[in-house]
């Protein structure tokens, strides 16, 4: 089987969406007989390569004229799979990566899925993949049968794969001259956003849901992240609400984090949300609803209010500080 | 400028316990009488849509030559902005399509599947994009990221392969600029760009810079969108030949719940202030409080 990896992003991204690329192209090494890499850039040329468990057969450093349109490198890899067709497309989970692997499957009157976990060669002419759906509550198998495959990797938590100097292969540079012009795109400015998460790399983590209630109650657990030592996350809704920033969003949508000690108060537990927070070494639950889905992720559960819980969380921890 | 935002309400499954779904043994994504709800992500669209035509450069329903000018020039009328509200689904989601209405949606329109289509991602974009292609076209289509309860991610982006159009992913608001042109602003984890463009086009949502839960209807609202009735198609008033619905590239079922690799103890006491106290105790060890 010949396949396409194509990681998009730029900087520690593009280690991380590779790290999640691995797993399922490990899961199909058996069947690889050649694998190429295309590594999308807006800036200057990277020269610096991940470090891929496996052998690369050549490596595509290709320049995107404008960040964020994806449709000229559509276009792009359409052309590649006419002169060299592969078996397998396999795109980072990016919205790009999506997006092409949904388009590119139609293109080429093939099967897509997104945002996959897992999958594995069910016979020569099948692939079987599972992701998540229904909110993230249930696990959906999908049976690929049309060639080629394309497939997006889902976020997983973890470390980023190292970065190399050396490729160990032949590098082909695909410059942004060699795309087609967007006319429909009259002008594209890139806007300075907060760059770093608070969340990443977080040893502790409080994590804020619906159930807090108010923006007057979510500002009086400020003191008790504080004594705590730990990061205050959020939950969907709570961001939804403008309570809270989208750099504290954690979930597949937004920030998987990783912390040692992660108190998720008044959160159900999405599937969406819990895995952004599976790699937790210990999750502490906190809800009113014994019911809620999130205790099943959690190591620790308490059943009641968050709000003085968490309060007399702090005075306990300031008496010991104190003492 | 007419656009359509495109829509599937989902159960809220965070209803659902876990237990639910190990004890029938039956994987569904409709797990019975749990209420439905819009997707969070495309109540962010549809939301973000009525902002745009709330806009101070636009008012009312659109006529045919509202679209953009292409001199960009601020002169001349309003620009109006035209909205429908459109999905795939049976007749549970007519109740929030008058709430659409109800809000300020100009047209509310619902094709009725003749099968379940939560797995088949390519039959609800054919579907979408044969409708977008009839008589009537809007300049641009708003989609969320990631579909109804199969969450297969792909109906925006198989939608604009369908019709060639663009599609720009990750959009957290919309506004004109000062030369009445479309202004698109993207955002990711790490990054964000704003985009001024030409429909037509596919925008698909990511997260929203604005506070963008739908608006909720008056009471005079609710009364007036009962007179309006939201309009029911079937696939069979749709010629879908045009385009490769065929699903037989792929084939999803439901098999199971994810595994929790974890134990719950529950802290039992009659007090908030005894819970704390056991968990200062026994699970935030000296060491992990600074």
């Amino acid at each position: 089987m010949k396949a396409l990896a194509v990681l998009t992003g730029d900087g520690h991204e593009i280690r991380s969406r590779a790290s999640d690329m691995v797993p399922l192209l490990s899961s199909l090494a058996e069947s690889l007989s050649d694998l190429e890499l295309c590594m999308i850039y807006t800036g200057s040329v990277p020269d610096r390569f991940p470090e891929w468990p496996m052998a690369l057969s050549r490596v595509h450093r290709i320049q995107l004229p404008d960040a964020g349109v994806p449709d000229p490198l559509l276009d792009f890899i359409s052309d590649m799979a006419e002169t060299c067709p592969k078996n397998l497309y396999l795109f980072d989970g990016t919205d790009i990566g999506d997006c092409l692997a949904a388009r590119l499957g139609y293109r080429l009157a093939g099967s897509s899925c997104l945002q996959v976990q897992t999958c594995r060669m069910t016979d020569e002419k099948n692939l079987t993949s599972w992701r998540l759906a229904c909110g993230g509550h249930l696990l959906a198998r999908t049976v690929l049968e049309k060639f080629p495959w394309c497939l997006s990797a889902a976020a997983t938590p973890g470390t980023a794969l190292g970065w190399t100097g050396d490729s160990g292969c032949p590098v082909t540079d695909h410059p942004a001259a060699a795309m087609p012009v967007q006319s429909w795109v009259i002008s594209s400015v890139s806007v300075p956003v907060e760059t770093d998460s608070p969340l990443t790399g977080a040893d502790r983590i409080l994590v804020l849901g619906n159930g807090v209630g108010s923006r007057e109650n979510l500002a009086r657990m400020n003191p008790v992240a504080e004594a705590l030592g730990a990061q205050i996350g959020a939950t969907r809704p709570v961001v939804m609400n403008g309570w809270l920033p989208m750099a504290r969003l954690i979930g597949v949508s937004g920030t998987m984090v990783a912390p040692s000690l992660c108190i998720v108060a008044g959160a159900s537990g999405t599937g969406a949300f819990c895995a952004g927070i599976r790699q937790a070494e210990c999750i502490v639950a906190i809800n009113t609803d014994p019911d809620a889905p999130v205790f099943e992720t959690a190591d620790v559960g308490i059943v009641d209010d968050l709000v003085p819980v968490l309060l007399a969380l702090e005075t306990l921890i300031r008496k010991k500080e104190s003492s | 400028m007419k656009l359509a935002v495109c829509f599937k309400t989902i159960h809220d499954y965070a209803m659902v316990p876990p237990e639910d779904w190990q004890m029938t043994g039956r994987y569904t994504a409709d797990p019975g009488p749990v209420r439905q709800v819009f997707n969070c992500y495309e109540e962010s669209a549809l939301e973000m849509a009525l902002a745009l035509g709330n806009s101070p450069l636009s008012s009312g329903p659109a006529s045919k030559n509202a679209v953009l000018t292409d001199s960009g020039d601020a002169a001349g009328p309003p620009l109006r902005v035209e909205r429908t509200a459109l999905t795939v689904d049976d007749n549970r989601a007519d109740l929030f399509l008058r709430h659409l209405i109800a809000v300020g949606y100009d047209r509310a329109v619902r094709v009725a599947p003749d099968r379940d289509l939560d797995f088949s991602p390519r039959t609800v974009a054919a579907t979408l994009a044969t409708w977008i292609t009839g008589s009537d076209p809007p300049d641009l289509m708003i989609f969320g990221p990631r579909g109804g309860a199969g969450e297969h991610c792909q109906t925006g982006p198989l939608v604009a392969e369908m019709l060639g159009w663009p599609c720009l992913m990750s959009v957290a608001a919309l506004a004109f600029d000062d030369s009445r042109r479309l202004r698109v602003t993207c955002r990711k984890d790490r990054s964000c760009r704003i985009h001024v463009v030409e429909p037509p086009l596919v925008l698909v949502t990511g997260i929203a810079t604005e506070t963008n839960r739908l608006r909720i209807p008056t009471l005079k609202q609710k009364l007036d969108a009962r007179n309006r009735s939201v309009q029911v198609l079937s696939l069979a008033d749709l010629d879908l030949s045009r385009f490769d619905s065929g699903d037989k590239a792929s084939s999803t079922d439901l098999v199971g719940v994810p595994k929790s690799h974890r134990t719950c103890t529950m802290i039992h006491g009659d007090s908030p202030q005894e819970k704390a106290q056991v968990l200062a105790d026994t699970y935030l060890k000296p060491e992990q409080v600074p």
